[in-house]
């Protein structure tokens, strides 16, 4: 299922393209800004440091995944590399498989420099520094994966790119604006959003529950974990009490990294060229 | 090519004329600056998090540090009588929801927002330090005698500070112990000295008996005995040389969250 020349073919692209080396260049003028602003309070500076780098860099690195992705799927069709690859013996579920796994190593790859930069910005909590890198990683793997299906469904660059920041921002929100869908509504047309809220967000990775920096600065013992709303049932409390916080991060990768690639290969899969 | 020497000259001039009116421009909006509107109005806890993505502790952090340069940037220096205590007031009680572990902000409103001589403004202050200073956790304990001082001087008010100074005597703290002066503080309330006196006492006892406070927290206790208290360097540093000799990372050993009210 997966072309290993493929994958290499596309991690080689990615260390010629500009964007990656400019990426890691950010990475490093982001961390020296954060050691900067986290110098400027008047205590717990590398606190500071550590919440604006990796708050900062987080969200740095999505933007140079989902660029990255976007633009080299639009471009490879743009160039007809994509039917020229089609025409090898290469099935379309390989391609894009073989897609999902370069542009997942490449997440990875930019999680750990992320992770890097932080762990020298101060000095975090070792075991909230190992979940939040987890997360960190799992977060960018669903990313990059959401970007390939933006690309392959919306047909211009900046369009899916785009597309792809505008989900980020709603996955990072979710956790928020589900809360407020669960309080009573104030009318009828307030009732009916919350519904369409609700149903949207089965779709959307939970990822405002992932890389939170209070676990680089107090543990993740004591950030207090993940907490429950008043409608929570056994199934919402057993799914957390069996899998831990790392289980359920994992989990999740997981299920939005398959369901990602399923959507984008049944859009794929049907196009004609 | 008469004609591109021609486009080429005019261009120039053209270019000239652009950077003049650049200048003309330039010369007087370097004296403009934005107006700083005063304490920003406060957002809700929800938006508060929803500014900074979904991450509750980079919300609290780019806060607080809003807090800390509020009016006080681009080499603007706002004098404290200017601020709206009121609006602060509220600032303290967002960012103390975001995290309650934290003593950046109770640190600036003891000894930043807390210097003001308006009694309303300094009840805001004692307000949110004796709300931080009753939790019983790590040695939030001095947020309360931070409260008391205010209360018994700035604000004047003995009740008040009599209040405060009993419930600190009463503290039951769950991983330090409450050094004796502390306990005494009621005693402390009711003998009659000056401000200066009561400070540079509170900021030396602190020093002496004080756990596991920031580095940078007691850089500025030293800093505050010398240049606001007059307290000689020499002395100082014989009162830091006295000081309980902890581990330097000490601080950083995990404490027990405060209970969520």
């Amino acid at each position: 299922m997966i072309s290993g020349p493929l994958v290499r073919y596309i991690l080689t692209a990615a260390a010629r393209d500009r964007l990656m080396l400019t990426l890691l260049l950010m990475i490093a003028t982001g961390a020296a800004i954060s050691v900067f602003l986290g110098g400027a309070t008047i205590t717990e500076k590398e606190s500071f440091a550590l919440v604006f780098g990796a708050s900062g860099l987080r969200f740095l690195g999505v933007v140079g995944i989902v660029l990255f992705c976007c633009f080299y799927v639009r471009r490879s069709f743009e160039t007809k590399e994509v039917e020229f690859l089609l025409s090898r013996p290469l099935s379309r579920m390989t391609f894009l498989i073989s897609h999902a796994t370069a542009f997942i190593l490449l997440a990875l790859l930019v999680a750990a420099a992320v992770c890097g930069a932080v762990f020298f910005l101060g000095k975090p909590n070792m075991g909230g520094f190992t979940l939040w890198g987890v997360s960190l990683a799992v977060e960018y793997a669903i990313m990059a994966v959401a970007s390939l299906f933006f690309a392959m469904v919306v047909s211009s660059a900046s369009g899916s790119a785009l597309a792809a920041l505008g989900l980020y921002v709603l996955t990072r929100l979710i956790g928020t604006l589900l809360g407020i869908a669960y309080q009573a509504p104030e009318n009828i047309v307030f009732a009916a959003l919350n519904n369409v809220m609700e149903i949207i967000s089965v779709l959307v990775p939970r990822l405002d529950l992932m890389g939170q920096t209070s676990w680089l600065v107090y543990g993740v013992e004591g950030s207090g974990g993940f907490g429950f709303t008043e409608e929570a049932g056994a199934y919402a409390y057993r799914l957390v009490s069996s899998l831990g916080i790392a289980g359920f991060i994992l989990v999740q990768g997981v299920v939005s990294a398959l369901l990602f690639t399923f959507a984008a290969a049944f859009d794929f899969l049907r196009r004609e060229f | 090519m008469p004609g591109a020497s021609d486009t080429k000259s005019q261009l120039n001039i053209l270019l000239v004329a652009a950077l003049a009116l650049n200048l003309a421009f330039w010369a007087g909006s370097r004296f403009i600056y934005a107006k700083w509107e005063g304490v920003p109005p406060v957002p809700t806890h929800d938006g508060a998090v929803m500014m900074a993505l979904g991450d509750p502790q980079f919300a609290y952090r780019l806060g607080a540090i809003t807090l800390q340069n509020l009016g006080d940037s681009g080499g603007r220096v706002t004098p404290i009588r200017n601020y709206d205590y009121t609006g602060l007031g509220a600032w303290f009680k967002l960012l103390d929801d975001l995290d309650p572990a934290s003593d950046h902000v109770p640190m600036l409103a003891a000894y930043y927002f807390g210097a003001t001589r308006v009694p309303a403004d300094v009840a805001v202050v004692v307000d949110y330090l004796s709300h931080v200073g009753v939790r019983p956790v790590g040695s939030k304990w001095r947020w309360l005698v931070q409260a008391v001082f205010l209360a018994r001087h700035r604000l004047g008010d003995l009740h008040l500070a009599l209040d405060l100074a009993y419930k600190l005597s009463k503290m039951q703290l769950v991983d330090d112990v409450l050094p004796g002066w502390a306990r005494q503080m009621p005693a402390f309330v009711l003998k009659e000295q000056g401000d200066r006196e009561d400070a540079r006492k509170i900021i030396i006892e602190l020093l002496l008996t004080g756990r596991a406070f920031h580095p940078n927290e007691i850089n500025y206790m030293k800093s505050y005995l010398s240049e606001e208290l007059g307290v000689p360097p020499a002395e100082v540093d014989k009162i830091m040389s006295q000081r309980h000799v902890e581990d330097a990372d000490e601080y950083r050993r995990p404490r027990p969250a405060p209970e969520p009210e």
